[in-house]
């Protein structure tokens, strides 16, 4: 796919032109919407506004990279609707059970050689990783989802948060003393691996 | 513990180093600093190692296509068109609101502005003085109305002329009796109208000439009347004698009622003004509300 020819057909309101876009790059936004949300449905509103939003601001992309500008939009949705659950917590449609563990969980691509165990240790270390960014300040958690868990390089995620270059750094870096320190809570979910040995460093 | 002893700034370094965003000189002097600091050696270890952890969590399946249909784009345009319409109405309401808003403070001051420069007692008494001297002393005559009318009296001439003089010194009597500053009693009950409406009278008398169009006549008629009348009624003590009626004919009544007339549209167009004021401001903070509700709603 030519995305530079695709995003021009888009802009000139061909909509199949943009769906080939929303194809390309729909698994990242969800992705990045749900690390940031930390809840399926919310994520998958978050990413369909996100992508209604891109289609009718498209004339003001100007070139670089599409899959930052999208990114941006995408945080930004989960920016306010986060802010909207703040001022109106709502309670989840999933049931609950006893342990205030939820039912419904996401579905996490697999690979098709691994173990049902190993599915199984790889949701668990998910879903450590996603409460602890749940713990995060929604500044250093988006930073985290971008480079860490996204792959991004820095420049793309300080044009996707729209910040210094400097701000992604620093904020980076605290994010990330911030997460290990969670992370030892739990230890007993992380692969042999990943055990922090020896004295704690935060 | 190993926090106190690694900086905040140390961790960004580390961090930073780990992505290979630090710069040549920079790597150069934490790679020797790494050489010698176990603690800080064990730092970049467990950075690492979270880093690795968080690039190794797993990727969600989406649970739908995020496609977008022609409905949702078409829905989108049209709140997004509503939405710009709304605002720029509010928007403009709002900027001509500003306007008539500013327009109105400046001619209102304007207006406070003259109202205050014009009872200078003062400038007052010297005008009438140089009115008096202008025309000649006649004999101490009744106020002759008909002579302020569209007969305009010949300057040494007959005793039209000397009636008009006496009423011009009368009239000059009636703004000294205005300018001076009251005393007390019922002297200083005149009312400050009396002697705002007195301040274009020495104007039109020490211009008085046979050139002089009957307008202003007609005016300091109007304007000396209440001052004169209630002043002699205070100095005197007795029941002020009705006003009389000015004897005008029908140009001058036409002036009169004219005059009466542009009062009535100027208060006409000030309520109007105001009115519009309201109603503009009230369509842009309701516009703005109605935009904020739009864009809220829309989330």
């Amino acid at each position: 796919m030519d995305e530079a020819k695709m995003i021009l057909y888009a802009q000139n309101g061909d909509l199949d032109a943009f769906n080939r876009l929303v194809l390309a790059y729909q698994d990242v936004a969800y992705n990045v919407a749900y690390r940031m949300m930390g809840d399926p449905a919310a994520s998958q509103d978050v990413t369909q506004e996100a992508f209604i939003s891109a289609y009718s601001k498209l004339h003001t992309f100007r070139g670089g990279s599409f899959k930052a500008w999208l990114l941006r939009i995408v945080t930004n949705a989960s920016y306010d609707e986060l802010r909207r659950l703040k001022r109106r917590p709502s309670t989840p449609l999933e049931p609950v059970g006893r342990d205030d563990e939820e039912f419904a969980s996401p579905v996490w691509l697999t690979d098709p050689a691994e173990s049902p165990e190993e599915a199984a240790s790889r949701a668990e270390l998910s879903r450590a990783i996603q409460r602890c960014l749940d713990r995060l300040e929604v500044d250093f958690r988006v930073v985290v989802v971008l480079v860490d868990i996204q792959g991004m390089d820095y420049a793309e995620a300080a044009e996707s948060v729209k910040s210094p270059l400097g701000t992604v750094k620093s904020r980076l870096a605290r994010a990330r003393v911030k997460m290990q320190e969670c992370l030892r809570g739990f230890e007993e979910l992380l692969p042999a691996r990943f055990r922090y040995e020896g004295e704690r460093i935060a | 513990m190993m926090a106190d002893r690694i900086s905040p700034k140390d961790f960004e370094l580390l961090s930073a180093y780990l992505d290979g965003q630090v710069s040549a000189g920079e790597r150069q002097r934490l790679d020797s600093r790494l050489a010698r600091e176990a603690d800080l050696r064990r730092a970049l270890a467990q950075l690492r190692q979270t880093r690795e952890l968080l690039r190794t969590a797993p990727h969600l399946q989406r649970p739908r296509s995020f496609a977008l249909t022609p409905e949702m784009v078409k829905s989108r345009a049209r709140l997004i068109r509503a939405f710009s319409a709304v605002r720029m109405v509010s928007i403009v309401a709002g900027i001509l609101f500003a306007f008539l808003f500013a327009g109105d403070l400046f001619f209102n001051s304007f207006r406070v502005g003259n109202i205050a420069f014009a009872p200078q007692a003062g400038e007052m008494a010297a005008e009438a003085d140089m009115a008096e001297e202008s025309i000649p002393a006649g004999d101490d005559q009744e106020l002759d109305l008909e002579m302020q009318g569209d007969e305009t009296p010949e300057v040494g001439g007959d005793e039209d002329t000397a009636a008009g003089a006496a009423e011009a010194g009368e009239a000059g009597d009636a703004v000294e009796d205005a300018a001076q500053p009251p005393t007390g009693g019922a002297e200083s009950e005149m009312t400050p109208t009396g002697m705002f409406l007195l301040v274009p009278e020495p104007t039109s008398l020490a211009t008085a000439s046979p050139a002089l169009t009957p307008t202003p006549l007609v005016q300091a008629y109007k304007l000396t009347d209440t001052g004169t009348a209630s002043t002699r009624a205070q100095a005197t003590g007795t029941q002020p004698s009705p006003p009389p009626q000015p004897y005008l004919d029908n140009d001058d009544k036409g002036l009169v009622e004219s005059g009466a007339g542009a009062e009535r549209e100027s208060g006409l167009a000030v309520l109007l003004l105001k009115i519009a004021e309201i109603a503009l401001a009230f369509v842009a903070v309701a516009g703005g509300l109605a935009a904020w509700l739009m864009r809220r709603g829309s989330r």
